[in-house]
């Protein structure tokens, strides 16, 4: 009967062992905190930018692909007829 | 008996060593001039795949490039008299690099190609320039347009109550420049360097535009109104707006800090803010950011307005007596 008590007692203590929280931490409550809210259109900053509509992105594309241009004919231009 | 028996090993060995040494060290048994002349000819071929595959390369870029010089052609704002002299300019270039390339594909060995390079060169030295030439006058016309957005652009910042003088003054700049290139070019004496000099000034007009974009945030409440009025009108609301142009001009201009008011004739630029009324003569542009109305009393006017600022711009003309009302 003592044998099977301490084998009892034994057992209990290895089950907890195994089942505690890692590091014998207490456990975490979910954080309560409210997240925030995603900014919904009526909710956006009373000033926004409108630059998109000012064709910024257009003249720079425009200017990329000139430059590239030119550049690719300086390479053209780098050729060599020697054999 | 013996002496007979050396004096013939002498003998054989001697006519077994005499020819080896004779021999010249090239010439080695099984091998002689034939090795060489294989291992040149390999080599030749090998230089002549390589610099086919090269010229093929090159010629396949040439037609990319060519093709892409045509559509941005195709898509500039220059005349149709203009694009048409420019396409021709542009097949006439075509036509002599599929000459290279005729040449440069019917070489079957390494003496035709380097005579396919000798005539190709003296092809690619007829249009080089020419290229360039047609290349430069395409991105004149597109540095022209350019100028033209940056120069609206400008208006937007100012009509919002930005100060734009540096942008005006970096877009001057640009077409002081551009006019300097453009008189070269007709002259035939335009160089790599002066393009690049009027690449930089226009990249620090466009550049000045980016920063002032960043400052450029109107009220959702906002509506934008540009309109170009040739007659008599009248502009009210709360508004910031540039108004340029030639004629008689009065206004009163009211923000919560004073009242002004004020008369001019033959302006260049005004820019009125607050609570307007502004009464104008002439041929005008107006660009307006706020609320208000622009009422045509006589003559003709066309406009890009957006009721909001979040909405899209819409196209429309004015005759004597109607009006178009901006802003949420």
């Amino acid at each position: 009967m003592k044998r099977f008590s301490i084998f009892l007692i034994t057992l209990s203590l290895l089950f907890l062992g195994c089942s505690s929280p890692e590091g014998g931490k207490a456990p975490v409550t979910p954080a309560t905190t409210p997240s925030k809210p995603t900014p919904t259109p009526a909710q956006t900053p009373a000033e926004q930018s409108t630059g998109s509509d000012l064709g910024i992105e257009d003249i720079q594309k425009d200017l990329e692909e000139l430059e590239k241009m030119l550049s690719e004919l300086e390479e053209l231009e780098n050729v060599t007829f020697e054999v | 008996m013996g002496m007979r028996w050396v004096l013939l090993v002498v003998a054989l060995a001697l006519l077994a060593t005499v020819p080896a040494i004779a021999a010249s060290p090239d010439e080695k048994p099984g091998v002689g001039k034939a090795f060489g002349a294989g291992k040149g000819d390999e080599i030749r071929e090998k230089m002549f795949q390589e610099r086919k595959e090269m010229m093929t390369a090159w010629l396949q870029n040439c037609d990319r490039w060519m093709e892409r010089l045509r559509a941005r052609v195709e898509e500039s704002n220059i005349g149709q008299e203009s694009k048409l002299r420019i396409q021709e300019r542009i097949n006439n270039v075509e036509n002599r690099i599929n000459e290279i390339k005729a040449r440069i594909e019917s070489a079957k060995d390494y003496d035709e190609l380097r005579n396919a390079m000798r005539e190709s060169r003296e092809i690619w030295l007829g249009i080089s320039k020419e290229m360039r030439m047609i290349a430069y006058e395409n991105y004149v016309s597109h540095i022209d347009n350019v100028l033209r957005k940056l120069d609206e652009i400008a208006d937007r910042f100012e009509s919002y109550g930005l100060d734009a003088t540096q942008l005006r003054n970096a877009i001057n700049e640009a077409n002081s420049t551009l006019q300097s290139v453009k008189e070269k070019m007709a002259g035939g004496t335009v160089t790599p360097k002066d393009i690049a000099e009027l690449n930089k000034k226009v990249m620090n007009a466009f550049n000045e535009a980016k920063r002032l974009a960043r400052e450029y945030k109107p009220k959702p409440s906002d509506g934008i109104l540009m309109a170009n009025v040739n007659g008599n009108f009248t502009l009210t609301g709360n508004m910031t707006a540039l108004i340029k142009g030639n004629g008689t001009f009065d206004y009163v201009e009211a923000t919560a800090k004073s009242e002004s008011k004020g008369a001019a004739e033959r302006i260049e630029a005004l820019v009125v803010r607050g609570n307007v009324n502004v009464n104008g003569n002439g041929t005008f542009k107006i660009v307006a950011h706020g609320n208000g109305t622009l009422i045509l009393n006589d003559g003709s006017a066309s406009y890009v307005f957006k009721q909001c600022v979040n909405q899209k711009f819409v196209n429309g003309t004015l005759s004597k007596g109607e009006s178009i009302s901006f802003g949420c």
